[in-house]
């Protein structure tokens, strides 16, 4: 069923769902919303399913027109969404009409807003998963959206007159900017750095470069040293996984980062704060701040009685 | 290996556990890392989502939500004691055809200048030997073996390549990977190009070498490379060595 053609692609649109798992074997990435967090909220906000796919914009959002009537949310990064040029709210259910046109304007926060359609964009799964990656060209094109493309969406069974409007609480939605305190676990190779090299990297303040994408951000700042060589005999590479090669400069590893790596890692983000990442852009200050993986796992926990939270709150009433 | 004594489990984040078996390009070593992952295949443990094998390590990503990890630990530990007796896959024994140099391996002159060799030496060495795979890592599922000396003795480049095709046979820090899966930047020296392909998103597995087969390289020139390349297109190529000599003793 059709329901957006893309009029302008914006900076990098792609379609992603909660990612690709069990071909990380064979190279191929988890990729994934950057913000799984916001996927899911807009996911809920449609009446989908959590983990269907939805369109994630970055920086300059995409001009996309309704095909039909569509029960659509935006969330994540504020970049100005509008429909047929009225600023809309996000973090809310919006019913748009047939020949409408949502676009976006001026980034406000954040860095990469979610676009769900109630039904979830249909696009050929491929490997369990219907994420555009683009390195290794799959889901989709295997590229981001481009002018011209129209998406589907599948059917949700019922029309929009139908269903509810939900907004999420005030409370619950995430503030984005300032600065970024990124909670982070030590290792699996913090053996390779002396503690003068730890001491830096958990003291020190470091801006993101532009060189910054779904594939991971290089970091600038103090050099954090290592005990003899930055390469290691190659190993996995999860996503969060903070790279420090020769020059000591920490790269941090995100959705569309590659399976194997060979650079120490010095540290891994915590899952939760990999979602808040998403938000930042290069220019950006970041601090690390060390936890244990217990207090880790239990932010995990946090995060998904959350999401349960604003699930009731959605379905109640 | 000598002095084995057991996995080491290293926390990686809060959903990962890294067990590494060892800090060597050594077979024994991976073949731990195999044996390991297909034991806890085996095993069905609640919460394991998927496992990613690499040269020295087994990486083990889980559900926090349904195992705690010191369990997990725990019972990565049982089974490691146990995998002794999985049998590993039958291994393949592949041919890859390749152009070297010129415009197929535009790195091979340095490569040569930088060892004091001649480009033939370099050839002679690199398709002389029969390696071992020892993982697919990397974007498109990158085929690693342990290159040898002294090929081994090249550092990565400095400055990375930032295109390179599909088929580009590589080699840096120790390591070659078989060719490249899909074209790409790469930081390592550039020597030959192979028609083969490596990467079939359609297929299950996707990837035509795996972990655990084994290679040998064969000099092709332009006229051969683009006859095998039409081949492979049409899906009429079978680069398994093996296999082609079984056909030949049918006949």
């Amino acid at each position: 069923m059709q329901a957006l053609e893309v009029l302008q692609p914006g900076a990098f649109t792609t379609v992603q769902d909660l990612g690709r798992y069990g071909y990380q074997k064979y190279g191929v990435s988890i990729s994934g919303a950057m913000d799984r967090f916001a996927l899911r909220v807009a996911n809920l906000l449609v009446g989908n399913e959590e983990g269907e796919a939805a369109i994630e914009a970055t920086v300059v959002g995409p001009k996309l027109k309704a095909l039909k009537n569509l029960r659509i949310a935006i969330t994540g990064g504020d970049l100005s969404p509008q429909a047929n040029r009225k600023t809309v709210p996000m973090w809310r259910t919006l019913n748009i009409k047939e020949g409408e046109v949502i676009s976006f304007g001026f980034p406000k926060s954040g860095c990469r807003a979610y676009i769900a359609v109630g039904g979830g964009i249909d696009l050929p799964l491929v490997m369990g998963s219907r994420s555009i990656h683009t390195r290794s060209n799959l889901g989709g094109d295997g590229r981001p959206l481009m002018k011209g493309d129209v998406l589907g969406k599948m059917d949700s069974g019922a029309g929009i007159q139908e269903f509810r409007t939900y907004q999420m609480p005030e409370n619950e939605i995430p503030v984005y900017g300032g600065q970024w305190n990124v909670r982070v676990i030590l290792g699996p190779q913090n053996d390779y750095f002396t503690r003068k090299g730890i001491h830096t990297f958990f003291t020190s303040e470091y801006e993101i470069s532009p060189q910054a994408d779904r594939m991971g951000y290089r970091l600038q700042g103090p050099r954090i040293e290592h005990r003899a060589g930055a390469d290691i005999l190659t190993d996995a590479t999860p996503p969060g996984s903070i790279q420090v090669p020769g020059d000591g400069m920490p790269i941090i590893l995100l959705a569309d980062g590659q399976t194997t790596g060979g650079y120490s890692k010095i540290a891994v983000v915590t899952s939760v704060d990999q979602d808040l990442l998403a938000q930042a852009k290069p220019g950006d200050k970041l601090r690390f701040r060390r936890v244990t993986i217990l207090e880790a796992q239990r932010l995990i926990e946090r995060m998904e009685k959350r999401i349960q939270r604003i699930r009731r709150v959605f379905t109640a009433v | 290996m000598n002095g084995y004594r057991g996995a080491r489990y290293l926390i990686a984040g809060d959903r990962g556990i890294s067990v590494e078996f060892g800090n060597a390009l050594d077979e024994e070593i991976n073949r731990r890392v195999h044996k390991m992952m297909y034991a806890l295949k085996n095993a069905k443990i609640p919460g394991v989502i998927e496992t990613n094998p690499t040269i020295r390590s087994l990486f083990v990503y889980y559900d926090p939500l349904k195992t705690g990890v010191k369990e997990l630990v725990q019972k990565l530990r049982k089974i490691e004691e146990r995998m002794g007796d999985i049998k590993l896959p039958q291994p393949r024994f592949f041919e890859i055809p390749v152009v070297y140099g010129g415009e197929y391996g535009p790195d091979l002159e340095l490569v040569a200048q930088l060892l004091d060799l001649t480009p033939e030496e370099i050839i002679n060495i690199h398709s002389g030997k029969e390696y071992f795979i020892y993982d697919t890592g990397f974007i498109g599922g990158s085929a690693h073996f342990k290159i040898p000396p002294p090929l081994d003795s090249l550092p990565r480049k400095k400055t990375p390549n930032l295109g390179v095709p599909a088929g580009a046979v590589l080699m840096a820090g120790g390591l070659g990977s078989v060719f490249k899966p899909l074209p790409g930047p790469t930081g390592w020296y550039w020597i030959g190009t192979s028609p083969l392909r490596q990467w079939f998103p359609e297929k299950d597995p996707p990837l035509l070498i795996n972990p655990g087969d084994r290679i040998i390289y064969r000099p092709v020139d332009q006229e051969e490379f683009f006859r095998i390349k039409d081949l492979v297109d049409k899906g009429g190529y079978d680069p398994i060595l093996s296999r082609r000599n079984l056909k030949g003793t049918d006949q």
